[in-house]
């Protein structure tokens, strides 16, 4: 019995127990790990995504400001009204939708402006498919670019306005195999080669849809930006199958502000010098000639007409999706905690406090501290308006 | 005969804790050890993976502000320089944020408007230490029977320097630049 007893090769009970002491530690060790990489994962998408859709969002929103208009008033002294991009029926380049025209702001601004659009990547091109002019009654297209410019939305009809290479004109009668007529014709000397690009001038809105989105425009992650052509005249997106689409999410706040020259009859006339007008009797060109509170044209005569506003400040606030279990690994990542606001931001004239996000989105309580946990990314940025003027 | 028992699990206890010399082969305390800091390495790393990876986040925001504050500047000289060259040429060049005075020097409303709204967009916008530079090169033919509004192009570049922000102990910060070129000509 004691030789055998001697020959066992076992562990005793102590070892094992020290053993599983240590293999637990080394096993919680690891999970420590693997749960704070899960959170900082996630915190770093979200801080990413959040980001990326600010900077996408400017981008777009900036690139479509410098090019609205887009010539719509021609050197043929051709003022042309693209879809519902009217005010008081008088067309217009560029609408501003200040949220609340007489004062301080209580919600996210709009935007239309006429943008082009065409097609230089897959066949059939938007281009001519031969010579005109001088002297252009009808331009041609190659098969199936018709039909394409017809079946966007908004797309090509008679009284619709397109831009040949520049020149823009009024769409007569559309006829078979590619030919559209113009109603009026470009008179002599216009011209436009083969291979010419044609765009399709529409009038397009920028809104910002935030909670509740009773149209369920944001597909159910309100807030988010939305553009398209907006139904009927009001230029207002936020109806029930308008067509706009959501194009970034998390875009809480857009405020816009325009500065102007040749708007204020007081300044030279109200003829445009190259200085912005002077909004504020300051005789500097400062931050407050931005106009951000008005109603265009304003309400006096010849005041603030839109085709005056060279200068656009875009203000965009982006915030990260909010926490949901849903997106949790199981790890209990989703219930991080991300404070970075300390109270609701203040976006040009708009206080978070007030307006839409106090009411809707973030009544006091719960709700309240879930705004000040989500991150936010506020972006800046003045562009000229290339286009707009005569 | 409970005595008998205990006796024998004692004994069996002794000779299982003796070290033997008959081919039980464990691990030795270094081996554990090395083993153990190896692993620890390798898990330190992966954190230091994720600091990175928060840092590069940093990083990208940083430089989505600078590009746009840049990119501000940028459509303000072209405000101008569409319609009057010469004025670009002659007053944007020097503007240096962090130079208190260059702003004031500057006599033509809209530059100067230009110019200390820039300013203050950057002493906002949260980046550390920034500054705005705005040079302004000619290039081209003077044109005698011009007159100078429309007389020549420029090239302008817009930088913006700032230092990066570093939350990790003992990093570096590092200061970053943006610049941004573009051209005036007369039309």
């Amino acid at each position: 019995m004691k030789e055998q007893a001697r020959n066992e090769s076992g562990i005793t009970l102590i070892e094992l127990m020290i053993a599983t002491s240590i293999s637990v530690v080394i096993v919680a060790a690891g999970f420590a790990t693997l749960t704070t990489g899960y959170k900082t994962t996630r915190v770093n998408n979200l801080t990413a995504d959040t980001q990326q859709n600010a900077r996408a969002a400017m981008d777009m929103i900036a690139s479509d400001i410098k090019a609205a208009g887009f010539g719509i008033t021609n050197q043929l002294g051709i003022v042309a009204q693209v879809g519902s991009c009217a005010i008081g029926g008088v067309p217009a380049p560029i609408v501003p939708q200040d949220n609340t025209p007489g004062g301080a702001d209580t919600g996210p601004d709009g935007i239309s402006m006429v943008v082009p659009m065409t097609n230089t990547q897959a066949a059939p091109l938007w281009q001519l498919s031969a010579a005109a002019g001088p002297g252009i009654p009808s331009i041609t297209l190659p098969a199936g670019a018709v039909t394409a410019m017809q079946a966007v939305p908004s797309g090509l009809a008679p009284g619709s306005v397109i831009s040949i290479g520049g020149a823009t004109a009024i769409v007569g009668a559309i006829g078979a195999g590619g030919i559209v007529n113009l109603n009026p014709a470009l008179p002599a000397p216009v011209s436009a080669g083969a291979g010419t690009q044609v765009y399709l001038l529409q009038c397009v809105t920028y809104q910002v849809i935030g909670p509740p989105d009773a149209n369920n425009l944001c597909q159910g992650n309100a807030p988010c930006l939305v553009r398209g052509v907006a139904p009927g005249t009001a230029l207002n997106c936020n109806v029930a199958g308008s067509g706009c689409l959501p194009i970034l999410n998390g875009i809480e706040d857009l405020q816009l502000a325009f500065a102007c020259d040749g708007c204020v009859l007081t300044v030279n006339s109200g003829n445009p010098d190259g200085i912005i007008d002077d909004q504020n009797a300051s005789s500097t060109f400062d931050q407050a000639d931005f106009i951000t509170n008005s109603t265009w044209p304003g309400t006096s005569a010849g005041t603030l007409s839109p085709t005056s506003i060279r200068l656009v400040q875009i203000n965009l606030v982006a915030r990260e999706a909010p926490k949901t279990t849903g997106q949790d690994q199981g790890f209990g990542e989703g219930n991080a905690k991300a404070v970075s606001t300390n109270a609701p931001v203040i976006v040009s004239d708009h206080n978070h406090a007030n307006g839409v996000f106090a009411a809707g989105d973030l009544p006091a309580g719960p709700a309240m501290t879930s705004y000040l946990q989500l991150r936010r990314r506020i972006l800046t940025r003045t562009v000229e308006l290339r286009n707009v003027g005569t | 005969m409970s005595v008998r028992l205990v006796e024998n699990w004692y004994r069996t206890m002794i000779y299982r804790a003796r070290p033997t010399l008959t081919g039980c082969q464990g691990f030795t305390l270094l081996e554990a050890m090395v083993s153990g800091t190896i692993l620890v390495v390798g898990v330190l790393t992966l954190t230091g993976m994720q600091a990175a990876s928060l840092t590069r986040n940093v990083d990208a925001n940083e430089l989505t502000l600078a590009t746009n504050l840049a990119a501000d500047m940028i459509d303000r000289v072209h405000f101008t320089g569409d319609k009057n060259t010469y004025l670009v040429t002659a007053l944007y060049t020097g503007i240096n944020t962090s130079n208190a005075t260059t702003c004031n020097l500057i006599t033509q409303p809209q530059i100067k408007g230009d110019c200390t709204q820039w300013q203050a967009l950057l002493n906002n916008s949260g980046l550390l230490g920034v500054q705005g530079v705005v040079t302004v090169v000619p290039f081209g033919t003077v044109q005698a029977n011009l007159p100078p509004d429309a007389n020549q192009a420029s090239q302008v570049t817009v930088q913006v320097n700032w230092t990066g922000y570093r939350n990790i102990k003992g990093a570096v910060s590092r200061v970053k630049s943006v610049a941004l070129n573009t051209v005036v000509d007369p039309r």
